[in-house]
C-alpha cells in the first residue's frame, strides 16, 4: 500500500493533487507506515519502517 | 507536537513493535491466517485519506477490474479517480479512529494517545489518567486486529461497495442510504469485534499482550451493536459475562466468514432452544433483518448531535431485540403461526423507526 503512496509521490500530477487544501506531497511526508515484516505467527515478525526516520 | 515518525527515532520504538506485534500475536493461536500486512500511524486527517485511497488504488490494480497507471502519464479518467478516491477517503474515513483493510490505518485520536502510553516510564505506577488512557488504546489496537486478524471476509464484503462509491456514485447517491446499504452486516461485524475485545476478563490479556498497563476493559461507543449482539448470545446458550464463555463466542462469531456468520448464530439458537431445524432458514432471515439503526450514520451527523441520535438508537435496537426474543420463543413454543405474525409486525415497527429516526436526524446529502 506504501508503494502506491511512493509511485504518486513520484509524479508531478499526483503530487500537486490536494488531500482537504494540504498538497498531497505534505501530506505524505506524515504519519509512521509499519510493515509486519517476516512469516509465520505474528509473535515472531517486526516491524519494517517504510517510511519514517527509524 | 511529535510526529508518529518522529517517535520511531526514539526509544518508545521498541514499545511501539512490542504493543502492536503483541496485539496482532493475540491472535496467533486461534486462525493461524492472516491478511495483515502492516500498520499506519497516522497524525492527520489527510494522512487517513491518503492512507484510503491508496488501499483503494492498490486494490483497483490488484484485482485488474480498473487499473490505475499512477507511474507514468494516467488518462483523464484515471486522473479522476484518483482524485475521487482521495475525495472519498476525506469524507468517509478522515474522522475514523481507525479503519483496516489488509493493513491498519490508526487516526490521530488514536496515534497520539499511543504514542504517549509507550512513552510512560516502565518501572512507575501509573496514574488514573494514564490507565484510562491505556484502557482505549489498548481497545482499540485489540478491536482493529479483531476485525483483520480472524477471517478476511470482512473487508472483502465491504470493499465492492466502497470501490463503486468512489468511481462514480458518490455524486448521485445520498451517504445516509450508502451507510444503511452496508448496515446488515457490518453491524454484526462491529458488535461481534467491540463484544469479544471488552469481554469480561480480556482486558488482562490484551495488556500482556501489548505491555501497556491499563484498567479494565473500556465500552465507549458500538452500544448497539454490542447489545444486539449480546441479546443474540444469550438466546444462543453463551453468557457474555462469563469469561469462560467467550471461547464459544469466538469460535461462533469468528469461526467462519462474516456473510455465514447470522447462519452459524441461527444453528445455535435451534439446538439451544430446541426449534424445529425445519425454520432455520426464516430464523437466519429474521437475524439479519434485525439490524440496528445504522450507527454509522451517526457520524456524518454535527457533533452536538451524536448523544441524543446513539440514545435513540439504543432505545430502538432493544426494542428490535425485544421482539425478535418474542419471535424466538414463539418459535420455541411450536407456535409458528404466531412467529410469522411477529415477524411482519416487526418488520413494520422497524420500518417505522428508520422513518422516525431519519425524521428526527435527517443525514446531510452526499
Amino acid at each position: 500500500m506504501r508503494s502506491v503512496v511512493d509511485a504518486l509521490m513520484a509524479n508531478e500530477w499526483s503530487r500537486s493533487l490536494q488531500v482537504n487544501g494540504v498538497p498531497l506531497a505534505k501530506v505524505a511526508e506524515g504519519g509512521a507506515w509499519l510493515e509486519l515484516a517476516g512469516d509465520g505467527p505474528f509473535a515472531s515478525r517486526t516491524l519494517a519502517a517504510l517510511a519514517g526516520r527509524a | 507536537m511529535q510526529g508518529a515518525r518522529d517517535l520511531l527515532a526514539t526509544p518508545a520504538s521498541e514499545r511501539i513493535q512490542h504493543a502492536i506485534v503483541g496485539s496482532a500475536s493475540l491472535f496467533d493461536a486461534r486462525r493461524g491466517q492472516s491478511i495483515l500486512k502492516g500498520v499506519v500511524l497516522a497524525d492527520t486527517p489527510e494522512e487517513m485519506a491518503l492512507s484510503w485511497a491508496a488501499t483503494v488504488i492498490a486494490e483497483w490494480n490488484r484485482d485488474g477490474k480498473h487499473p490505475v497507471d499512477i507511474t507514468a502519464n494516467p488518462t483523464p479518467e484515471q486522473r479522476a479517480d484518483v482524485e475521487g478516491a482521495l475525495k472519498t477517503g476525506w469524507k468517509l474515513r478522515a474522522s475514523a479512529v481507525a479503519f483496516q483493510n489488509d493493513w491498519i490505518t490508526y487516526g490521530p485520536s488514536f496515534t497520539p494517545l499511543f504514542v504517549a502510553a509507550t512513552n510512560d516510564d516502565a518501572a512507575a505506577p501509573l496514574n488514573s489518567q494514564q490507565l484510562e488512557r491505556n484502557r482505549f488504546v489498548n481497545r482499540v489496537l485489540a478491536h482493529e486486529m479483531e476485525h483483520v486478524v480472524t477471517f478476511p471476509s470482512w473487508s472483502q464484503t465491504l470493499k465492492p461497495s466502497l470501490t463503486d462509491l468512489t468511481l462514480a456514485q458518490l455524486a448521485n447517491k445520498s451517504l445516509f442510504a450508502y451507510l444503511a446499504g452496508q448496515q446488515p452486516v457490518r453491524w454484526m461485524e462491529e458488535g461481534g469485534t467491540d463484544l469479544l475485545t471488552v469481554w469480561t476478563g480480556n482486558s488482562d490479556r490484551i495488556a500482556a499482550a501489548t505491555g501497556l498497563r491499563a484498567a479494565g476493559p473500556e465500552r465507549n461507543n458500538y452500544e448497539a451493536e454490542r447489545m444486539g449482539m449480546t441479546r443474540l448470545l444469550e438466546l444462543a446458550g453463551i453468557d457474555t459475562d462469563r469469561a469462560v464463555d467467550r471461547a464459544a463466542a469466538e469460535e461462533l462469531l469468528q469461526g467462519g466468514t462474516l456473510e455465514q456468520e447470522p447462519r452459524r448464530i441461527a444453528e445455535r439458537i435451534v439446538a439451544q432452544k430446541k426449534i424445529d431445524a425445519a425454520h432455520l432458514d426464516e430464523l437466519t432471515d429474521r437475524i439479519v433483518r434485525t439490524a440496528p439503526v445504522s450507527p454509522y450514520i451517526v457520524a456524518v451527523l454535527p457533533k452536538k448531535l451524536h448523544g441524543p441520535a446513539d440514545a435513540l438508537i439504543n432505545t430502538i435496537t432493544a426494542r428490535r431485540f425485544d421482539r425478535f426474543e418474542r419471535y424466538v420463543n414463539a418459535l420455541a413454543a411450536g407456535t409458528v403461526a404466531e412467529a410469522r405474525a411477529l415477524a411482519v409486525e416487526a418488520d413494520r415497527a422497524s420500518a417505522s423507526e428508520d422513518q422516525a429516526f431519519e425524521r428526527q436526524f435527517p443525514a446531510p446529502r452526499a
